[in-house]
């Protein structure tokens, strides 16, 4: 487990440098373009790639620190004795649904590899590049989960309210 | 499958997911799933229809989320980090407290005026709130404050951030409802400074009916001189990167999401010259800017083929033909839609309220012959409502945890009623003057 948290660290310090790289990035374009020089439109491309990109690297990180918004309605009503086993039901469907998106985002990545689809922008990306994102990201977060299945802690508190 | 039944299997889907504690992102993913699977999946085996269906939804999903639009999202979001860690925000507050004389309510008005500067940089509500809470409530309640006159206006002002840009909030809103981002973030500033200005009569009212709710006490007098240094020194710098990134958009001199990058540009400067920009200020920032944007764009990311699905279904063309059916008044159907934002804000999050509704708000609207960008700025001011609506509201979780202890919720609701009142009655200024959201876009077009 800890050697998954450190690749759930490492992508989330990926996606906090490719987030600061991006607005740099704009910064130099529109102030180049001010200037009457041109720049690669890719600059742009890979701006908006960027968003998926962070979003599928931090996502797992953010699993770990409860960070994705949940709501608490029926844990927090359920009798302490049963909130506990109830939110580690909970989580064993948040598993199934992860694993079930790492097997059928990792079909469509596998299909759109041997189709050789592209994402037609300034530039024609490979559109497996961006998919193959997508099995890693959920396959991590399926591990993620599971500590919540497994572990001491639990992914509810018991608190009603939206927690984010 | 009638236009009723699909509606109600993929609202139920995603509130049913979403009542058991399901993540809002995974609930959304996990009902479009099986939607997709059932809709968009053809004929075959259930497999095949899954392997359709969820295909399609990781297709979709790339073009919604990797989208120009939404860059202010996680610009916005880092711009009110950096000024919040580099302690620029503190900065001001504190020079704002001392701009403020020797009147009664003082604290709740620095409240309001520093709240909605903050506000204003911030772009996010929930930190809006903690910083005020943790700043203001233990000072108020030194200084005698009676508690709804420490929570009420914290609770306000933090409401605020939504309707003012930057606003991550009205940028996704914009995104999801085919909005120009720029002319919805420019509609919210009129509005929100006149919201500003009724919470700080609503605070001089409660002052002249009960004196002893926020007694009035000496301060250190400073002089017109010190006053003006202070303004120059510690308020215009900040609230300049506000205005500029506001005259970019409406000048059209840049398009929102680079605005938003050179506003972060800006305050990494200004930060560098008050020196209090350091490595741990902007791993702090960019580490708070990644949380809530990457929670925020999973969830559009999982609810990427929600509309399509609504509307593949005829769920929504149903919808609309037989809410349109009733030939009610425009306004009537209006409220309506308003109402059930505000019931669902009593156990949802602003996001997912927004990606349940607009789906189905904005075609009505549409249908109405409303002006959308007007229906937007509504919208928003529902959201802004609901954030404080008993017994769920988020802010009101926010609040309650940075009070002092005995506080309870009771005395947040009530503290929270007579704000939610002001905003209710902005709502009723729009309806009869629309021009209050449309004049300042109608400007820069």
């Amino acid at each position: 487990m800890r050697l998954i948290d450190r690749i759930c660290d490492f992508l989330a310090i990926l996606a906090g440098v490719y987030l600061v790289a991006i607005m740099l990035a704009i910064v130099f374009q529109a102030t180049a373009r001010s200037f009457g020089v041109s720049v690669s439109s890719h600059l742009f491309t890979f701006s908006e790639y960027g968003l998926l990109y962070i979003v599928m690297a931090a996502s797992p990180w953010l699993v770990r620190l409860k960070g994705h918004v949940y709501i608490e309605m029926l844990t927090a009503a359920l009798p302490k004795s049963m909130a506990g086993g109830f939110s580690r039901m909970v989580s064993v469907l948040c598993v199934v649904i992860c694993v079930l998106l790492v097997w059928y985002t990792g079909e469509a990545t596998l299909k759109a590899y041997s189709r050789s689809d592209f994402d037609m922008r300034s530039l024609d990306m490979p559109k497996w590049l961006l998919l193959v994102s997508m099995p890693i990201c959920f396959g991590l977060m399926a591990i993620q989960f599971s500590r919540f299945v497994f572990g001491d802690d639990t992914l509810h508190t018991g608190e009603a309210g939206v927690h984010e | 499958m009638e236009w009723y039944t699909a509606l109600g299997f993929l609202l139920g889907l995603v509130l049913f997911f979403m009542f058991i504690g399901v993540p809002v992102a995974l609930a959304f993913l996990a009902a479009n799933m099986v939607g997709a699977a059932y809709f968009m999946g053809g004929n075959g085996d259930i497999f095949t229809q899954m392997s359709r269906g969820i295909g399609q939804l990781a297709n979709n999903a790339i073009p919604t989320v990797t989208t120009f639009n939404l860059m202010p999202v996680p610009m916005f979001l880092l711009m009110g980090e950096l000024f919040f860690f580099t302690g620029l925000a503190n900065r001001m507050f504190g020079a704002i407290d001392k701009l403020m004389g020797r009147i009664p309510g003082r604290l709740s008005f620095v409240t309001v005026a520093g709240g909605t500067a903050f506000a204003t940089l911030s772009g996010s509500s929930m930190g809006s709130t903690a910083l005020l809470g943790s700043l203001m409530v233990p000072e108020m309640q030194k200084r005698g404050y009676k508690k709804h006159m420490a929570i009420g206006p914290i609770l306000g002002t933090g409401g605020l951030a939504m309707l003012i840009p930057p606003s991550a909030l009205a940028v996704l809103l914009a995104t999801l409802a085919n909005l120009d981002v720029g002319q919805l973030l420019i509609a919210g500033v009129i509005p929100g400074l006149i919201l500003a200005c009724f919470y700080a009569i609503l605070i001089l009212i409660m002052c002249l009916i009960d004196p002893d709710a926020a007694p009035a006490y000496d301060v250190e007098r400073t002089s017109w001189m010190k006053k003006a240094a202070l303004f120059l020194s510690d308020v215009l710098p900040m609230m300049s990167i506000v205005i500029a990134v506001i005259l970019l958009i409406m000048k059209g001199w840049a398009t929102p999401s680079e605005s938003a990058a050179f506003g972060c540009f800006g305050v990494l400067i200004l930060a560098a010259i008050y020196r209090k920009l350091t490595i741990a200020n902007i791993i702090a920032s960019v580490q708070g800017a990644l949380k809530v944007t990457v929670m925020a764009l999973l969830i559009i990311f999982g609810s990427a083929t929600f509309s399509s699905l609504l509307a593949f279904s005829g769920a929504s063309a149903g919808l609309i033909n037989w809410a349109t059916g009733f030939e009610l008044a425009p306004v009537v159907m209006l409220l309506v839609m308003f109402s059930i934002l505000l019931v669902l804000g009593m156990f949802m999050d602003q996001l997912s309220m927004m990606l349940l509704t607009v789906p189905i708000f904005f075609p009505l609207a549409q249908t109405l012959d409303f002006n959308l960008i007007w229906f937007g700025i509504i919208i928003l001011l529902a959201l802004e409502i609901s954030f404080t609506t008993p017994p769920f509201g988020l802010l009101l979780f926010v609040m309650k945890g940075v009070s002092a202890p005995g506080t309870t919720m009771r005395d947040i609701y009530v503290a929270a009623l007579p704000f939610m009142g002001c905003a209710i009655l902005l709502v009723g200024l729009l309806i009869i003057w629309p021009e209050i959201a449309l004049w300042l876009p109608g400007l820069s077009q």
